[in-house]
């Protein structure tokens, strides 16, 4: 266990590394990142200036090692338009994207686990068409498309729901049931298919043997056991499953880290463009990490070697 | 290639029995109604982008002040006009060639990269592939929509790089996919034949192990592009994807939601679109990896 913990903890610092490189890279896969944030009208003496003042005169590995030696120190660049550390910004946006990626995440999972568990024990019923259909369509639409569709019924035409910003429930209520159809659509079909698998396995055959009623041995035997796989999906791919929270606080106007990249982008403010980037693949990388060491805890028969 | 069977000769099949293959697909194909409906509508979708300057009532391009943010039903223009009066039918048959070419385009890209890292990866073992996968780690700890709109915003708006940028987006789901296969597949009697007549590298790969993974890579492929056509609607939504006058999907998504609460046919109809031809191109991968490789239903 303990040498798995450090090998896992060893990997989980050279992908954080990995990330910072990448970062910061991709202000370098145009040319020169002056050339990115200075307005056509400046004159040369003014773009000069403004090249030696953030140091993008120096060698590109010049600038990344000052970069990384901020990033280690817990300063990841301060902001050109706001003037503030980057950090600062992207932690007070964090509230606001959690809260909404978290609501949806939590609907996915409370539709998703019945709905696939119903589907797979009542195999093509009307039940299991109902909710494969949903889910095929809940893969297929574009979230940010429904998102906009919510709003023209629901806040414009109707007025059930503000149209934009945050505040109570009312302000989650559509931007969560959007940003959830995907994940929805996943879960549904992830857990269906597992537990049909389970239902195959012969501790099922044995416990209805034994005289279980029907449901237990689906709720206790079946579910817990077609869980992991649908968990081990959940954690991995957190970044894919939430990537549409950042077109989705778009459409809503959804006060997040989202939003704060995309405005970042059209101010041409790209040390807040990196710094976000960075943050938000550290948050993942942990994620990722403490998800990989729950499974021993979730699942006994896992032990790590 | 249906059955996956390791063959000594691997890719060595000889024209005939693909052609049956073919044919077994075929008469597969037309008794899945599910698959079936898939196949249509994509080649609907691919007529209309192929023949979108015969099919679309009007150049897409075509402003006409008078006659802007006319309602579906308006007498030439059955979904209506557009805030500039382009009629948003034949943009909707215009940018159906947009999705089509740089999903395929992107995907074929980041297949070919992610199947040759795998492949890499899986056969050499050791080192080489310790160094791949990280790079797949890195890779997979960003929220690739947001990699993507950085890159986007750095390149600036075009195809070429719309489809390098989304191509990127993707080779790390074949590059996992094929490692594991190789990794099983280089144990097997036929590799190790290849082996011992001399053959090592690239040709073993090429022409052994290849042709057995060929059938995974297709279905994930097929989904592959259905979420990459999502993610360009959503990069051309924020701006971030052709120059503004192309029509596209996506950039028309954009206007009409400037114009939600007066004329809702600008944002309605591209979301259509994009669903239906996502929607075909997930019920045919259904159907692909239900014929091909039935093992993957538990994981896409």
């Amino acid at each position: 266990m303990g040498h798995y913990l450090l090998r896992r903890f060893v990997q989980a610092i050279i992908v954080l590394w990995g990330a910072t490189v990448l970062a910061f890279g991709v202000m370098f896969v145009g040319g020169n990142p002056t050339m990115l944030m200075v307005s056509p009208n400046w004159t040369k003496s003014e773009v000069l200036a403004f090249q030696t003042e953030m140091g993008f005169n120096k060698p590109w590995w010049q600038q990344y090692l000052h970069f990384l030696a901020g990033v280690l120190h817990g300063n990841f660049g301060v902001s050109l338009m706001q003037q503030q550390p980057v950090l600062q910004l992207v932690l007070q946006r964090m509230p606001a994207t959690a809260e909404l990626a978290g609501a949806a995440l939590l609907i996915a999972i409370i539709l998703a686990l019945p709905a696939g568990v119903l589907s797979a024990s009542r195999r093509n019923s009307g039940i299991d068409v109902f909710s494969s259909v949903g889910a095929l369509f809940g893969q297929s639409i574009p979230s940010f498309w429904l998102g906009l569709m919510l709003l023209l019924v629901f806040s414009v035409d109707l007025g059930w729901f503000p149209v934009q910003g945050m505040g109570g429930i009312s302000h989650l209520v559509l931007p969560a049931v959007t940003l959830c159809t995907f994940p929805l659509a996943l879960f549904t079909r992830l857990t269906r298919s597992s537990v049909l698998e389970v239902l195959a396995q012969d501790y099922i055959k044995t416990a209805r043997a034994k005289g279980l009623s029907s449901r237990v041995v689906l709720y206790k035997h079946a579910l817990r056991n077609a869980f992991i796989p649908v968990m081990t999906v959940i954690g991995l791919n957190l970044g894919f499953l939430l990537g549409g929270v950042v077109v989705i606080e778009q459409v809503f106007d959804w006060p997040g880290v989202g939003l704060l990249a995309l405005n970042a982008i059209e101010e041409k403010d790209f040390p807040l463009v990196v710094g976000v980037v960075t943050v938000a693949a550290i948050v993942f990388v942990t994620v990722n990490l403490v998800v990989d060491l729950l499974y021993g805890v979730l699942d006994p028969r896992i032990h790590y070697a | 290639m249906v059955e996956r069977e390791p063959s000594w000769q691997g890719a060595s099949e000889s024209q005939a029995e693909s052609r049956s293959g073919r044919k077994r697909l075929w008469r597969l194909l037309r008794r899945s109604p599910l698959g079936l409906t898939g196949a249509i509508i994509l080649a609907a979708v691919f007529v209309m982008a192929v023949f979108a300057p015969l099919l679309a009532p009007h150049n897409p391009s075509l402003i006409n002040i008078l006659d802007r943010l006319k309602p579906p039903g308006t007498p030439g223009h059955p979904l209506g006009t557009d805030n500039l009066g382009q009629d948003i039918l034949s943009r909707l048959i215009f940018g159906s060639r947009v999705s089509l070419t740089v999903g395929i385009s992107a995907v074929a890209l980041g297949g070919i990269v992610g199947v040759a890292a795998g492949l890499v990866a899986g056969y050499y073992g050791g080192w080489v592939d310790d160094v791949i996968m990280r790079i797949v780690d890195i890779w997979l700890a960003f929220p690739a929509i947001l990699l993507a709109i950085a890159a986007m915003a750095v390149l600036g708006a075009g195809l070429l790089n719309l489809i390098l940028v989304l191509g990127m987006l993707s080779w790390t789901g074949y590059a996992r996919l094929v490692r594991g296969e190789v990794l099983s597949l280089r144990e097997k009697e036929f590799i190790e034949a290849a082996r011992a007549t001399g053959a090592r590298g690239w040709p073993v790969m090429t022409k052994h192990v290849l042709p057995n993974i060929i059938a995974p890579v297709i279905v994930v492929a097929s989904f592959a592009v259905a979420s990459t056509i999502l993610t360009e609607a959503a990069l051309e939504f924020l701006g971030l994807g052709l120059p503004p006058a192309v029509p596209t999907w996506g950039s028309m998504l954009a206007t009409g939601r400037e114009y939600l609460s007066s004329a809702w046919w600008l944002a309605a109809f591209p979301g259509i679109a994009i669903m239906i031809t996502v929607l075909g191109i997930n019920l045919l991968g259904d159907w692909l990896r239900d014929v091909l490789d039935p093992r993957l239903r538990g994981s896409l």
